[in-house]
């Protein structure tokens, strides 16, 4: 009973709360007993906020019970990636540097959906500072893939995407800067968007690459995907970049694009580039068993070649690292977070607190990005690497001119093996390889479940799409969950 | 001439000067914080102005509007949109581990833009500016007495307009009254309360030194630690011979940064290998010659190789912002006039001496006054007149701005009618009996006559007394005749002891005037 409840959608359950026939309660509560069930085996969550959760639910009752809607959310368990400040609950973007730090204000994309009616369940794993493409830099220890646990869930959203799969929440918020929702989305089987630079603010969000990052949310179907999204996107006064999209946020353009979903006479672009560099048969069959039913229901594909294709990852490897290296300049031990026992002076403080509180990959960016700034190198690759980042926007946009969206494989490969990429950077940096392109060209790009290898791991199919064509993205994906129509698994029984 | 004239003689003093000026904004450059000066610590801050992780800067109009109005007044090429750059280093009152500045996308001018220029108010002559940008200003780190340090971030955030100009300064004299100048620009764009003991403005000197008649720049130093007027004066005169008594001993200076030590704390040229240092004996016979001997040295602080590397790259949480035509037009035709065109004006068109011209638009707020008198069509002359003697003087002693004055601008006219009116009234007598009362009693200049009944003398009494007098004076009347205007001045004497000061000097005037064509007539 209390299980059935955490494999129901969030539409669902948001519309049975806002209906008095569930409380928020009890919704709730399923949720935290299915996390405690599975989360020993899992680690998708770093902490769980109980309490702070039943208050917010008896207060979503509360309302319920005095005639007030408490929002299209009411009631639904909400994961947050721990990148994402939540006031007064401890965040530390998995980084031992801000163990303790209890942030003083909230990230607006938590705050919407609160505001929607979401109950904060607590916050998920991620790859230190989201630096990563398997969950397993973090400061905490990896999360475990839910469908084989010897496996990653991918990265950095790992935690995301795996309490998703696993029902422990039907919704979470991940965030994206080359990857980080839809990779872990596509080696979890759920569905992660990665919206228009700029539509979701960034407030909140713990840097990693300012121009890259984007908040987005995970979901077990377009649908809940899309109801999120009606709650998060629009302009924030406190997030310069964030955008006015040309329609109306208020009139609710994810729910009513997905419901009108349909792919017949959409067309979907084929990107042969990405389909020869997909390492894993398997994952190509998927994909290309996908791409039949989409035909077969009434979507035309159209072959769109991609020649920036292999400048992404050099590219995205520049940009992120020279803005990470600045933007984690800020932990210093003067202000939060950790500091070193008994600093010498100013130059041992720094050295330590820092030497001590970052982990090896977040050390490697760090020092990548402060060698690509660097007087005398700054011309040979801050710069080439912008300008490469300039051929990969224009080429994706002119390949989009025909179509209505690139279609494709998230990630080259399924879940990988827990320690199998972790010594080996490049390797890791490569599962990337066709998802860094929607980040550095500002696009949204949304991943999807589209079959099972046989070992019985998820595959992810990968929209990408025009700035600002989030609701029409979601309809495509939509349209595609229903022509693929694939049978339910649940994982960790 | 001196030795120490003749050495110096031979070279030339090159000094560029960088400024940071906090802009009198509201709150921060990209954050709600107040602005301000002193407070307990830590109390005008937030997350963001904090660095708190997830934090975004938001950019605060006023001052970019401010920084704007600034470049515009110099005549520099303005840029359609302004972006922003980061500028990472490490020190525990830089909360972000960067600064948010310009490098490439100034303001005003830079990248070989046009910067503008600016005239210096009392030599005239034209200073360039290489840039204007706009700047976050860093937290205050303290050192306590037992070794550790706080760090107070109140300042943190605040909008500092950072503007640098070319070396073209030649002079102690010149470097002073470009401070003095572009003090008296930021005041009258209202965008920079100048305060230099608050660190409301900051200037840097970089200074170098040539052969007299080169056309090459010598390596130059940077000197900081500038917190007066007079720091920055001295600081530049001792640079000029300490590398003055370089070159002479053969050596060179190099391009470094250093601090002012005005009272010489650190031993002379610590960190400083010897044969790098001038010869204490000839630097002293080259300084200046102050009452009770110099005091003041600068102190090395690090050589051009040991410079920060900054790693500037764009600002990704700052978007460029775009400035419409429209809106550059408006700032520039908004533009008050500036201190040097309004006092070449009042001197050239109005034809007020230059010393009037000059302490009319040296205090903020008297040209106000003044030009409010010539709206109420008094004469350029009086209204200076009344602006720099009663008005100043009172002011002065009550310790008002003239903003503050308890004297509209409208009741001074109404004294300039009270004089010039056929009323009996003398100047004089205006400004012992009227003028206090207009001051202190806050009436009108004619509310006071009334209440308190002052008269001068009829035209009738002056004429009586001035024929007694005219009878009394022959001598002075001998005089008159012959041509000799100043013997007046014994009648007119006569005239006023007679009618206890009464009387109008114009009316006596007037009836001396007439009496003497009468008695030449007779003639
Ligand atoms: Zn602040």
């Amino acid at each position: 009973m209390s299980d059935a409840l955490c494999w129901q959608s969030a539409g669902t359950l948001a519309a049975a709360v806002r209906r008095g026939e569930r409380s928020a309660v009890e919704v709730l509560e399923a949720h935290l007993d299915r996390a405690r069930a599975v989360e020993p085996r899992l680690g998708a969550f770093v902490r769980l906020c109980e309490e702070r959760a039943r208050r917010a639910a008896e207060e979503i009752d509360r309302r319920v019970a005095g005639g007030e809607d408490p929002g299209p959310l009411a009631g639904v368990p909400l994961g947050v990636k721990d990148n994402l400040c939540v006031r007064g609950v401890e965040t530390t973007a998995a980084s031992r540097i801000l163990s303790g730090y209890l942030p003083p204000y909230t990230a607006t994309a938590v705050a919407r959906l609160e505001a929607a009616g979401a109950v904060v369940l607590g916050k998920l794993n991620l790859d230190e500072f989201a630096m990563g493409s398997s969950t397993e830099t973090s400061a905490y220890g990896p999360t475990r893939n839910p469908w084989d646990p010897e496996r990653v869930p991918g990265g950095s959203s790992g935690g995301s995407a795996a309490s998703v799969a696993a029902g422990e929440v039907p919704l979470s918020l991940g965030s994206d800067t080359g990857g980080s929702i839809r990779q872990p989305a596509a080696l979890c089987g759920c569905v992660g968007v990665k919206p228009t630079y700029g539509l979701v603010s960034r407030y909140g969000l713990i840097a990693f690459a300012s121009s890259l990052d984007q908040v987005g949310p995970l979901a077990r179907t377009c649908a809940d995907a899309a109801l999120a999204l009606d709650a998060l996107v629009g302009p924030d006064p406190r997030d310069a970049t964030s955008a006015s999209p040309p329609w109306d946020p208020a009139a609710r353009p994810f729910a009513a694009a997905v419901a009108a979903a349909s792919l017949e006479g959409r067309t979907l672009g084929v990107v042969p580039e990405y389909l020869e560099r997909t390492a894993d048969p398997e994952v190509r069959t998927a994909v290309e068993k996908a791409l039949g039913a989409a035909e077969r229901a009434g979507a035309r594909l159209r072959e769109v070649s991609l020649r920036s294709a292999d400048e992404a990852i050099p590219a995205y490897q520049i940009v992120s690292t020279a803005e990470a290296s600045s933007n984690l300049a800020r932990y210093d031990g003067v202000r939060f977070g950790r500091r070193c026992a008994a600093p010498k002076d100013l130059e041992d403080l720094y050295a330590r607190t820092r030497g001590e509180g970052f982990g090896r990959e977040v050390k490697r960016r760090i020092v990548l990005g402060t060698f690509v700034l660097s007087s005398g190198f700054y011309e040979a690759y801050y710069l080439r690497g912008q300008d490469a980042r300039r051929r990969v926007r224009a080429d994706l946009l002119a390949a989009l001119d025909d179509v209505d969206a690139l279609v494709g494989p998230t990630s080259p490969v399924p879940a990988f093996r827990l320690g199998e990429r972790l010594d080996d950077p490049l390797a890791m940096y490569s599962v990337d390889v066709f998802s860094v392109s929607a980040n550095l060209a500002g696009l949204p790009a949304l991943s999807l479940p589209c079959g099972f290898t046989a070992a019985g791991l998820p595959v992810g199919l990968q929209l990408t799409g025009r700035p600002f064509a989030d609701p029409d993205l979601l309809a495509l994906g939509r349209g595609l969950e229903e022509a693929l129509a694939l049978p339910k698994r649940r994982p960790l029984p | 001439m001196s030795a120490r004239a003749q050495i110096l003689g031979r070279y030339e003093l090159v000094v560029g000067m960088e400024v940071h000026a906090q802009l009198a904004t509201q709150s921060k450059l990209f954050c709600g914080c107040a602005v301000g000066f002193g407070g307990p610590p830590n109390t005008r801050t937030c997350p963001v102005c904090l660095g708190h992780p997830g934090t975004l800067p938001v950019l605060n109009a006023e001052a970019f509007a401010m920084v704007h109005r600034i470049a515009l007044a110099f005549g520099a090429d303005v840029r359609d949109a302004t972006e922003f750059d980061r500028k990472n280093y490490f020190y525990p009152d830089l909360p972000k581990g960067y600064q948010i500045s310009q490098l490439h996308h100034n303001v005003g001018g830079g990248d070989g833009r046009e910067g503008g220029r600016l005239q210096l108010l009392r030599s005239g002559k034209f200073v360039r500016m290489h840039n204007v940008h706009l700047e976050e200003d860093a937290g205050k780190l303290l050192h306590l007495g037992d070794g550790g340090s706080v760090v107070d971030l109140n300042r943190a955030g605040t909008p500092l307009a950072e503007i640098v100009t070319y070396p073209d300064l030649r002079s102690v004299e010149e470097v002073d009254d470009f401070m003095d100048t572009l003090t008296e620009v930021l005041l009258a764009l209202e965008v920079c309360r100048c305060r230099m003991q608050e660190g409301n403005l900051r200037f840097e000197a970089s200074v170098s030194v040539r052969p007299r008649g080169a056309e090459f720049l010598g390596p130059r130093t940077e000197i900081k630690n500038l917190n007066s007027y007079a720091a920055v004066r001295r600081a530049v005169a001792y640079e000029f011979a300490r590398q003055v008594a370089l070159l002479e001993a053969g050596a060179s200076p190099r391009q470094e940064t250093r601090l002012w030590d005005p009272e010489e704390a650190v031993p002379y040229e610590q960190g400083v290998p010897p044969a790098r240092r001038a010869d204490p004996a000839l630097l002293a016979s080259l300084l200046p010659e102050v009452e009770g001997g110099w005091r003041g040295r600068t102190q090395f602080m690090r050589a051009k190789e040991d410079a920060h590397d900054y790693r500037y790259f764009p600002e990704p949480d700052l978007p460029p912002y775009a400035v419409a035509p429209e809106q550059l037009d408006a700032w520039r035709t908004s533009l008050p006039e500036l201190p040097g065109a309004r006092r070449a004006r009042y001197a050239e068109e109005l034809g007020l001496p230059q010393k009037a011209a000059e302490a009319l638009t040296r205090e903020r707020g008297l040209a106000a006054v003044f030009e409010q008198l010539l709206a109420l069509e008094v004469p350029a002359a009086a209204a200076a007149n009344y602006v720099l003697n009663p008005l100043q003087a009172a002011l002065k002693e009550r310790g008002l701005s003239p903003a503050e004055s308890p004297v509209s601008p409208e009741r001074l006219a109404e004294l300039h009618s009270l004089i010039e009116e056929d009323n009996g009234l003398s100047r004089d007598l205006v400004f012992k009996q009227v003028w206090p009362r207009v001051l202190d009693e806050g009436l009108s200049p004619r509310e006071a006559v009334a209440k308190y009944g002052i008269e001068g003398a009829s035209s009738d009494a002056v004429v009586a007394a001035t024929d007694a007098a005219w009878a009394e004076n022959p001598r002075a009347v001998r005089d008159l005749l012959a041509g000799k205007k100043k013997a007046a001045g014994a009648i007119v004497g006569a005239v006023m002891k007679r009618l206890r000061g009464q009387a109008d000097p114009r009316a006596i005037h007037a009836r001396i005037a007439e009496l003497l064509a009468q008695t030449r007539g007779e003639d």
